[in-house]
């Protein structure tokens, strides 16, 4: 082969990777949805965070049949759900959350004494220094300027590496979507004023959200009021969200 | 140099895709990536533009008034519509009309009204893991203690989700009680034997302790081997210290019991028909909440059927004047037995009505005297005109 | 929730990564221990290992071409794949993935264009037709070939290689990273994971070379070249045994240390692994091969057919461990509940996307592929094929 059919050859290598470029480029665009979002510096007057108060709860799952609808979070996976650890006189301690908790508990685990019983709804953290955040390889998944860990549905690539990281099962793949998913704090409601959907059906104010940078908000008064735990403090995850009333047992 | 020209030419091929690749990683990187961090900014309003479900009190008040104020003033005050009634968001949008209504049949729109036995019992069933303040229900028990049959019986037969617990006034009538203490704040064992006999225990009160009238009134009733007084005085603990006392005793109270229902027991306790056993009586208001104290106690918890209203209908007596006077004697006197029987008046009034027939011979000087305004002390004003125009 | 099983979070009742992430290190590990082998002949040139050099880097550059396969069938967005070059979070572990794995493909494909320069000019000349013009784009159509070409592209191949080196370390040891650095999984969560990786990669890169090796030649009733495969089953040798040690080492650690999580794994090794990990990793497919390469490597007297086979069925054996490792790391790993009291099921189905049937095509379609490159990068030079 002489130069001349090399350079045709080089030319011809050049034009189809363009073409595939440009191809791949219309491809992969999206026409971009911009509704009207909130300014970048208004989001940062927000921190947003959350109180669990185990003490208060009684188990009766509204908040997770409220999120299912909220979010249509697919069967056999929860953005919230309630656990409910039982102590029986023997110090055995079970724990079950059947289906979530999504149609509440039907009955005692134990027939003989329950010395100590209480119900603990969990939820997506927030962490602070997230593990989940860390190891999205795409970047897809995020926190928001007003302390919110999203995830980018249309940037996630499924590989479930946030799900393992994970330290409180808060996270699943979303097998319709082919993304990971997780609960939001009701991003959509919280932005428009409205709480998030546990929230809002909560029937016993066992869970309270609110704005950690307002050091008026209840959530603070309740912090400053209150002794709270954290669930898997060890991990370095710094949680946002607040347990009271928090029992050894609960991991 | 022309035997390396291979070696450069694999390695510029090289190099030259990997400035492809860096100018086709700048065109493909999505918009509004690395804009605040990284992440893709605009995925914030793609979150934030997701739809809205679950309804807010506040957008069911705005149309349900009625019931709002209702619920907001009874023990459910704090669970929100959605927890019953659904997400509510179509419903929402239909009533709402617009562009939103256009894809929503009607019979989406329809909320859940009804709940099950199922459903009250997600809060209310009986757990350990139940805070012990919490109202719980243990089903069976509930139905036997009530004498209900059917299992099948929906709470709502006898509760009204919007008012569960039947208050008196308008206002929500619940007031702080000073101390609510019971053996298990303290001991974590049943206790067997009572604090009386322990030397040295201190203080506690039971409801005898303060309200030792109303509790020897109520004990010598016979409701008194039925209920107790927490059955009526719903003790809620708000706190560890403080109760809340609320007081039952409307129509819908007395009628959780006593009213004739499918589900229940015929026999015990007894049952009357509703509303039919009133409107006989048609002059009852049948919204009036004191309807059957009215009647049959002024005290309910003495439950003494004292009756001082007249159970006919508008000016009965005289419209019937010839059957209240007796012509033919040309006095006046009592005819009551014309219809009732004879003992009607004393079932109720516990003295011959209505007044022993020397009644106005014996006071006729002394009212005379005095005026006419002497049978006030007795009777209303317009008692006279009832008869004499 | 069967009780047995103990109190799962209830998005823990099915696994996230299947099947398809145990396939992944699996023939990634593969590819950075046939490439690590190809690069003692070509780095350090021992010359003893030189009739399996070039099979070594095929058998790689075959491995990696489907390494991405059982990724890609695993994501939720497969389409999206090109996410992770064009907005690589450095924060994570798994975003250098996509560089590393572009980087030593170029390595592998550059070692090979130019270990296979000579023959492939010496086959296109020879060939007609459609062949010569393929052959003509792969020597991208330059034929210069002499001694000067010769000394400057091994040049290069030394160059590569030793540049290889390491990057295969960093390929594999990077995957055991992934599942090291996740501080959620108490299985997964130890520094000693990435070592562990590197070693049992080596020790599957050396077992399936010496198996294809043997089998092609007792296939094509060639002579076998015995001072390589000793040399090479005693490297298989030292180096399972420095892997099993280790993967032993990491249990023993965590039992002795017994801190709160030991009391839910040594629940795992004893019931849920108890016949994937205890009896037939370490049992069967590690203590067994073991034994036979002790034999192999230390009685030099043995008949040299009887000492192949030995070889041979051990690296079978010791194939099937890295296999059974992957398995116990990746799907043992994720059994454990993070509440710590309880364990999930996992099993993969036998036609589903991500069953047994795809697992075994993925996995015997580098098999075929090293078949197809045996025909136009001819594995085992002309001069040895004496019958």
């Amino acid at each position: 082969m002489d130069n001349k059919d090399r350079r045709k050859f080089i030319k011809l290598g050049l034009y189809s990777s363009a073409g595939l470029l440009v191809g791949s480029f219309y491809a992969f665009s999206k026409r971009e949805i911009s509704p009207e979002l909130k300014k970048y510096e208004d989001l940062l007057k927000f921190d947003w965070g959350f109180i669990v108060d185990t003490t208060r709860c009684i188990g009766c799952g509204a908040c997770v049949r409220a999120c299912k609808i909220e979010n249509e979070v697919p069967d056999t996976y929860f953005r919230t759900w309630v656990e409910r650890y039982e102590i029986n006189n023997k110090e055995a301690v079970r724990v079950d959350s059947p289906n979530g908790a999504i149609e509440s508990f039907k009955k005692n685990n134990y027939t003989d004494d329950i010395v100590k019983a209480f119900f603990v709804p969990k939820l997506c953290n927030h962490c602070y220094k997230s593990a989940c955040t860390q190891v999205c390889p795409v970047g897809a998944t995020f926190h928001s300027p007003d302390g919110v860990v999203l995830i980018d549905k249309e940037h996630c690539v499924g590989c479930g590496y946030c799900v393992q990281a994970c330290p409180y099962a808060c996270r699943y793949i979303n097998h319709e979507k082919g993304t990971a998913d997780k609960c939001t704090l009701c991003y959509h409601r919280i932005s428009k004023g409205e709480l998030p959907a546990c929230v809002n059906a909560c029937p016993r104010n066992a869970r309270v959200f609110g704005n950690l940078k307002d050091p008026k908000s209840q959530i603070r008064k309740i912090l400053h009021q209150r002794r709270y735990g954290l669930l898997k403090p060890d991990l370095g995850t710094n949680p946002k969200c607040y347990y009271i009333g928090l029992d050894l047992e609960v991991k | 140099m022309k035997d390396k020209s291979h070696i450069y030419f694999i390695f510029s091929i090289i190099f030259g895709l990997i400035i492809i690749s860096q100018i086709a990683d700048w065109l493909l990187k999505p918009e509004s990536f690395d804009k605040f961090g990284h992440y893709r900014w605009n995925a914030i309003g793609e979150i934030q533009s997701q739809k809205l479900v679950n309804q807010n009190i506040k957008v069911c008040s705005g149309c349900h008034n009625d019931i709002f104020q209702l619920h907001e003033k009874d023990a459910h005050y704090n669970v929100p519509c959605v927890d019953c009634h659904g997400a509510g968001n179509l419903h929402v949008a239909f009533h709402k009309g617009g562009k939103d209504a256009i894809n929503i049949t009607v019979k989406q729109a329809v909320l859940k009204k009804e709940y099950n036995l199922e459903g009250c019992l997600y809060c209310h069933r009986k757990l350990a893991a139940r805070p012990s303040d919490f109202p719980q229900v243990d089903v069976a028990q509930h139905f036997k203690f009530l004498n209900i049959t059917d299992p099948k019986t929906k709470c709502t037969d006898c509760h009204s989700p919007h008012e569960p617990i039947f208050l008196l006034t308008d206002v929500r009538q619940s007031r702080l009680h000073p101390i609510v203490y019971r053996c298990n704040d303290c001991h974590n064992k049943p206790v067997k034997s009572s604090y009386s006999d322990v030397s040295n225990h201190p203080k506690i009160f039971e409801c005898k302790d303060c309200h030792s009238e109303i509790v020897n009134d109520f004990n010598q009733r016979p409701h008194h081997n039925y209920v107790e007084c927490r059955t009526c005085h719903l003790f809620h603990k708000e706190d560890e210290t403080i109760g809340r006392i609320y007081k039952n005793g409307n129509a819908k109270f007395c009628l959780l019991c006593h009213e004739k229902k499918s589900f229940k027991s015929e026999t015990y306790p007894p049952k009357i028909e509703w509303p039919s056993h009133i409107s006989k009586l048609g002059y009852i208001k049948s919204g009036d909440e004191k309807t059957c104290l009215n009647c049959h106690s002024n005290q309910i918890h003495k439950m003494v059927l004292g009756n001082s209203n007249s159970p006919h209908k508008g000016n009965w007596r005289k419209e019937h004047k010839n059957f209240a006077f007796n012509k033919t004697n040309n006095k006046m006197n009592s005819s009551c037995n014309l219809c009732h029987q004879k003992d009607f008046c004393s079932s109720c009034h516990r003295l011959d009505m209505p007044h022993p027939a020397d009644f106005a011979e014996g006071h006729k000087d002394i009212v005379r005297k005095k005026g006419k305004t002497l049978c006030y002390n007795c009777h209303g004003r317009q008692f006279c005109a009832t008869c004499h125009e | 929730m069967d009780p047995s099983h103990g109190f799962l979070f209830p998005n823990e009742l099915h696994i996230t990564w299947t099947v398809m992430i145990v396939l992944y290190p699996y023939i990634t590990g593969m590819v950075a221990g046939a490439f690590i082998v190809s690069s003692f002949y070509h780095v350090f040139g021992m010359e003893k290992l030189k009739p399996i050099a070039r099979f070594a880097l095929v058998s790689s550059f075959a491995f990696l071409l489907f390494a991405t396969v059982p990724l890609l069938n695993h994501l939720g967005r497969p389409e999206r794949a090109i996410n992770i070059l064009l907005t690589p979070n450095f924060n994570s572990a798994m975003s250098g993935f996509g560089f590393i794995y572009m980087f030593y493909m170029i390595i592998v494909f550059l070692e090979i264009w130019f270990s296979y320069r000579v023959d492939l000019i010496e086959r296109y000349e020879k060939s007609r037709g459609i062949v010569k013009f393929i052959y003509n784009i792969i020597i991208l159509g330059n034929t210069n070939d002499n001694e000067n070409t010769r000394k400057y592209d091994k040049k290069i191949i030394v160059f590569l290689g030793g540049l290889g080196i390491p990057v295969a370390c960093v390929l594999h040891g990077y995957v055991g990273f992934l599942f090291g650095s996740i501080k959620a999984n108490l299985w997964w969560s130890t520094p000693l994971m990435f070592i562990i990786f590197i070693f049992s990669a080596i020790v599957s890169g050396l077992a399936v070379l010496i198996f294809l090796y043997l089998f092609i030649h007792w296939r094509r009733k060639k002579v076998i070249n015995q001072e390589s495969i000793d040399l090479m089953s005693k490297w298989l040798w030292g180096f399972m045994i420095i892997a099993v040690t280790l993967e032993l080492m990491e249990i023993l650690s965590i039992s002795y240390e017994r801190t709160e999580k030991w009391a839910i794994l040594s629940k795992l090794i004893n019931h849920e692994l108890k016949i994937s990990y205890v009896y037939l990793q370490i049992g069967l497919f590690s203590i067994v091969p073991f034994l036979m390469l002790t034999v192999t490597s230390l009685f030099q007297s043995l008949n040299n057919n009887l000492r192949n086979s030995l070889i041979w069925l051990s690296s079978g054996l010791l194939l099937l461990q890295v296999l059974f490792m992957r398995w116990n790391v990746v799907i043992g790993g994720q059994l454990v509940s993070k509440s710590m009291r309880g364990f999930t099921d996992y099993f993969p189905g036998y036609f589903d996307k991500e069953g047994l049937l795809v697992s075994f095509l993925i996995i015997i379609t580098p098999f075929i592929l090293l078949r197809l490159f045996d025909k136009i990068f001819p594995f085992f030079g002309k001069k040895e094929l004496v019958e």
